[in-house]
């Protein structure tokens, strides 16, 4: 953190292996930064909603 | 000495965003009054307020929000918490958020703001009540019709849900119903909108079919890398691959990896969720040097991760001839003159991850109309929108004879620039 205080790498969990980029001082916006509020099955639930949900419109249509 | 730099770090967003807007504003000569008007920000609005915490203490924080613009529509802008939220980042993003909707054609000014935290230090319920104590110092300043904020940074559908409970608790019973729309990205079942999760990464799929469309490119079998398996990298692969394009490349935090025959977009994500959200690892495709990952043969190249990617270093090896910007600031510029001259076209930031901001508005319009959206005829309705900007980005890049980007500034302002002219200066 205090290497990085203007930069959300801070406290990012990737920090340590992190090869995006070399210079971490500066970022306000990344992909892979590590919410701290979202647990990591939550882009799993999304996605297996969205497939639930595909599957429906799937089945309406052969109806 | 330390302060001064320290000082100079801090205004380096805001210079940025300063510097994109002076060269539109130069390019189509803005109205010099209009130019001082968009120059600042409306509103800048810093509280203190005290939250009792687990162990019975109290701390005070310090939370922001900046509104920059409203000429067009009520503030728009996301929430963070992050111990590096400051009145200057949010001042930036701001700015950033005005010209982003005005692109976008949405009847919305922008704002940005947060809590100065680092909420990994925080248990969820002292989450809630920072959450919901942030809410009541803002009062009135936010609003359905006045500034709508949205996830961003350490803030996720169920901070937006405390939000929404604790400002409509300030409301008398019979104007609770009226104020749903006062924050977006909501669960679905507290009034959040479907498709809300996959708006950004659809809008850059999007983006790229107009465009292969526009210049008669089948997108079938066309090769392309990704840069961040998140969100946005993960959607935009999936709509791809449903045409036919073949992923060929992916960097994340943890590595790069690569397959000339092709990457299962499904495969892929079942992997990462198994070894942390991180692509390495992963056996269908071989790892290889980081450095090289710019360099791999393909034809679209999307950088969906995080900004200055693409520099005046690794510029020369891109052999794709799109790049389709998913993250913000992914192409730095010098970059972007190498690439321009090689004849490398860029769907700059701007347009290309506009489709989170459309899917906001999708969810306020809902309601607002008091309306229950199904997830197709998001999917649809966000094909329209970003049509509309998409065809007028091109048409005006191709009739002033501008790129993309330069051009997508240009319809931003000059937006907001008609705006102002039409309606006048108030007395």
């Amino acid at each position: 953190m205090k290497h990085y205080t203007k930069s959300l790498c801070a406290t990012c969990i990737n920090i340590s292996f992190c090869v995006l980029t070399t210079n971490k001082s500066f970022i306000h916006s990344c992909s892979e930064y590590y919410h701290v509020l979202n647990t990591s099955s939550d882009r799993k639930i999304q996605v297996e909603n969205f497939k639930q949900k595909q599957l429906v419109l799937k089945q309406k249509e052969w109806l | 000495m330390v302060i001064k730099q320290q000082k100079k770090l801090k205004q380096g967003m805001l210079d940025n965003v300063m510097r994109q807007f002076n060269h539109s504003a130069d390019l189509i000569n803005l109205n010099p009054n209009i130019r001082k008007i968009l120059s600042i920000t409306n509103n800048e609005l810093v509280v203190h307020f005290p939250v009792k915490m687990d162990n019975g203490n109290v701390e005070v924080f310090t939370g922001y929000r900046v509104q920059h613009n409203n000429a067009l529509g009520p503030y728009k802008g996301g929430l963070r918490y992050h111990p590096t939220v400051d009145i200057d980042a949010a001042k930036a993003l701001a700015m950033w958020m005005t010209w982003k909707t005005s692109l976008a054609g949405l009847p919305y000014g922008g704002a940005k703001g947060g809590i100065q935290l680092d909420p990994s230090k925080y248990s969820q319920t002292e989450l809630e009540r920072i959450t919901r104590r942030f809410t009541y110092a803002l009062g009135d300043n936010i609003g359905p019709e006045l500034d709508i904020p949205a996830p961003d940074v350490n803030t996720n559908p169920q901070t937006m849900a405390w939000i929404l409970d604790t400002y409509m608790s300030t409301k008398s019973p019979s104007e609770r119903s009226k104020n749903m729309h006062v924050v977006t990205g909501k669960p679905v079942g507290a009034g959040g909108s479907e498709g809300r999760d996959r708006a950004t990464g659809y809008g850059v799929f999007l983006s790229i079919k107009f465009w292969a469309e526009n210049k008669k490119v089948d997108l079938k079998d066309k090769k392309y890398i990704v840069q961040g398996f998140g969100n946005v990298g993960y959607w935009t692969s999936h709509f791809l691959e449903k045409e036919g394009a073949i992923l060929v490349g992916v960097q994340d935090a943890s590595g790069s990896i690569a397959n000339t025959k092709g990457i299962c977009i499904e495969d892929l994500f079942k992997h990462t969720m198994e070894h942390k959200g991180t692509v390495a690892g992963f056996t269908e495709a071989i790892p290889i040097d980081n450095a090289a990952f710019f360099g791999l043969d393909c034809d679209i190249c999307v950088p969906a991760a995080l900004g200055n990617q693409i520099t005046a270093d690794n510029a020369n090896d891109i052999k794709a001839f799109l790049i389709a910007e998913g993250a913000n600031g992914p192409t730095d510029v010098e970059a972007e003159k190498i690439l321009l001259e090689k004849g490398i076209e860029i769907i700059p930031d701007i347009l290309c991850n506009s489709g989170g901001v459309i899917g906001s508005y999708f969810e306020w319009l809902q309601n607002r109309n008091g309306e229950i959206w199904q997830l197709d005829e998001v999917m649809e309705k966000m094909h329209k929108k970003l049509k509309e900007s998409f065809n007028k980005v091109m048409h005006t890049a191709i009739e002033r004879d501008i790129d993309m980007r330069t051009a997508a500034f240009n319809i931003a302002i000059e937006r907001l620039e008609q705006a102002y002219i039409q309606r006048g200066i108030f007395p």
